[in-house]
């Protein structure tokens, strides 16, 4: 008979293993924020190593570190928690560099850690927001490949958002 | 490695811009074609416009609008809008922005309407041929909304309505014609 979950009374650990072979033993309720390994332990059930191909050690140890954050404030939730959490939240964000930023969203977005999504997403949206058009292409190194005069065009059209 | 933008899939750019303000989000279109095309199929998408109503309450005070009837002289009853949004421009320094605007409404439908109303940031105009028109005033974008499915040929507009569904989390209109019967859209 396989061993179930629900019959232990100890907490159940979660071995992850990163690209570049990074192994992190994580607790059950900590890995399961993440939409991602929640539906492979579902889908699993008694498989303990997970390989995650798309995420390297670092960026996975940090994606972890924000769940056991949010992890342990759910199980007493009260306001003051709330506040604590949103504390952390703004400097767990607050000096993250583009590159970083970058490849945490990536990582983020593939384990499905939708609330991490949202975090990381606010902050590149307040990196942005108010800014030209010519300063986001150069910040982002994007080019234009629109055909003459059909930026204009555009530009015309939504005239109230250049003002 | 250096960062792009580009990079990014579709799913995480969207989520990105519903978290920018209308005025950056529309500005946005310009940067290159694909996020011209992915930004004006997103302001059409309802899951994306509740999320992104969402994202802004919740980093914004969110923004109070009154919007009312301007009269001046050589102009009709209905002819000028003008709204009054309070919002929290800055929200890091918090400081309050008070953006007052004038729509030309003639100007931008071509002919006058007869009655206006308001919610959600939506502004509900009628005309005398019962045509409905729905002004996004975030985005400064508007849309006719087709006939109504009930018979009305024989009959006057003579009110309109405009409100929230809640439970079906959309926006109704309701007409009121002539004879009183009552016409949904």
């Amino acid at each position: 008979m396989s061993s179930s979950s629900t019959t232990t009374t100890t907490t159940r650990l979660l071995m992850l293993k990163a690209s570049d072979g990074v192994t992190f033993e994580v607790e059950e309720a900590v890995a399961t924020k993440l939409g991602a390994i929640n539906n492979m332990v579902e889908e699993e059930g008694s498989e303990d190593l997970i390989c995650l191909p798309n995420v390297n050690g670092k960026f996975l140890g940090m994606v972890l570190e924000w769940c056991k954050k949010h992890a342990n404030n759910n199980t007493n939730s009260d306001k003051g928690n709330d506040e604590v959490n949103k504390w952390w939240d703004k400097e767990f964000v607050m000096d993250l560099d583009q590159n970083t930023l970058y490849h945490l969203l990536m990582a983020a977005d593939y384990l499905s850690g939708t609330e991490l999504v949202d975090l990381l997403t606010e902050k590149v949206a307040s990196m942005i927001r108010g800014k030209k058009v010519e300063e986001i292409r150069e910040t982002f190194k994007i080019k234009s490949d629109f055909l003459p005069g059909q930026e204009e065009e555009i530009r015309k059209k939504n005239s109230w958002a250049f003002e | 490695m250096e960062w792009r933008f580009y990079d990014f899939p579709e799913g995480v750019l969207e989520e990105i811009f519903s978290w920018l303000p209308p005025q950056s989000l529309m500005g946005f279109k310009c940067v290159c074609k694909s996020w011209y095309g992915l930004i004006k199929s997103l302001v059409k998408n309802p899951v994306f416009v509740n999320k992104h109503l969402r994202n802004i309450d919740k980093i914004f005070c969110p923004p109070s609008c009154l919007v009312f009837r301007c009269s001046r002289p050589g102009y009709g009853p209905f002819d000028l809008l003008s709204s009054i949004t309070i919002s929290d421009a800055d929200y890091e320094s918090g400081q309050l922005e008070l953006i007052i605007e004038d729509f030309n409404i003639l100007g931008i439908l071509g002919k006058r309407v007869i009655r206006v109303c308001h919610c959600y940031g939506l502004v509900c105009l009628a005309d005398s041929d019962g045509t409905v028109t729905l002004f996004n005033h975030a985005i400064k974008e508007y849309r006719a909304l087709p006939d109504s499915c009930h018979a009305e040929d024989d009959y006057t507009t003579i009110g309109v309505g405009f409100g929230n569904d809640s439970k079906a989390n959309d926006n109704k209109v309701v007409k009121l014609n002539a004879d009183d019967r009552v016409c949904y859209q």
